[in-house]
């Protein structure tokens, strides 16, 4: 147990600050701006840039101390696809929340889902942000 | 690339039943126009079943020949992250093929989102259940 926790540590402080920078930029513009509903296609590069930067915690994870304990040993190649899997896993979880924000709150006017195309076509850019940097970390892995 | 021929003819050869009998389940229900006969809830159990099969396809993919080289070598914890994560990314990849399949062929697959979600959420369940027996059963 102390292993894991330090291993979560480890990998907040080396890839954390990415995540919680763009989703912090993300709360601002929501919040502070209302920017997305001004601007509804500021949504395409925001989960975009998510899925770059969720994708690159759990590359940087990959590299710190006992990672091969909870993430396995990877070559180029399964190292592209743990990555991708693991994007995926955050892109799912990232709709589950902003579905239940939305089923909580009950604002039909200020949806994070407004529907089933745009939550799609979401978790699609998130996939391809995460497939950028899949495939640098599979191509700068020895 | 004849190693990943081997590694992929593993599955498809001990596992791909499971998945593919529960996708010829789900399009017979769809295209046969049996969506009156089940009930409205079918899709629950089937997205489901969808996990439990898919990670079970993966789980067998994680013993096949040269399965080191293309999905890495794993503990139980990480070997459980792994297939839940597989699952997720299948699960992602399905709802948006029936999105373009919607889209396509003017059909409604996907009825709301609370549904396409509810797809989701069923579908990483199965898969856990499964990550779950092959952590355990792991070695």
């Amino acid at each position: 147990m102390k292993d894991f926790i330090e291993f979560c540590i480890n990998a907040l402080k080396k890839g954390g600050w990415a995540p919680i920078i763009v989703f912090a930029i993300h709360a601002v513009l929501s919040r502070g701006f209302s920017a997305y509903a001004h601007f509804p296609l500021l949504d395409i590069p925001m989960h975009f840039i998510g899925g770059i930067v969720i994708c690159y915690f759990f590359w940087a994870a990959s590299k710190t101390p006992n990672s091969e304990i909870y993430l396995g040993q990877h070559t180029h190649f399964s190292l592209f696809v743990m990555l991708m899997a693991l994007t995926a896993f955050a892109t799912i979880m990232w709709e589950f929340a902003e579905w239940t924000r939305d089923a909580l709150t009950g604002k039909t006017d200020a949806m994070a889902q407004v529907s089933i195309s745009d939550t799609m076509a979401d978790m699609l850019l998130g996939l391809v942000g995460g497939a950028v940097i899949a495939l640098r970390a599979a191509i700068k892995h020895n | 690339m004849k190693e990943f021929f081997e590694f992929c003819m593993y599955p498809i050869k001990k596992a791909l039943w499971a998945p593919a009998a529960v996708f010829i389940f789900y399009v017979s229900v769809i295209h046969l126009g049996l969506s009156d006969v089940v009930p409205e809830w079918w899709d629950i159990p089937v997205h489901f079943l969808g996990g439990v099969t898919i990670c079970y396809l993966f789980w067998t993919a994680s013993k096949a020949p040269h399965a080191v080289k293309f999905l890495g070598q794993h503990t139980r914890f990480s070997l459980f992250v792994l297939l839940v994560a597989l699952t997720a990314l299948a699960a992602v990849l399905w709802e948006i093929a029936e999105w373009v399949d919607d889209a396509l062929s003017n059909r409604e697959a996907q009825v709301t989102v609370a549904d396409t979600i509810c797809d989701m959420f069923m579908g990483l369940v199965g898969g856990a259940v499964v990550a779950l027996r092959a952590a355990i059963k792991h070695t």
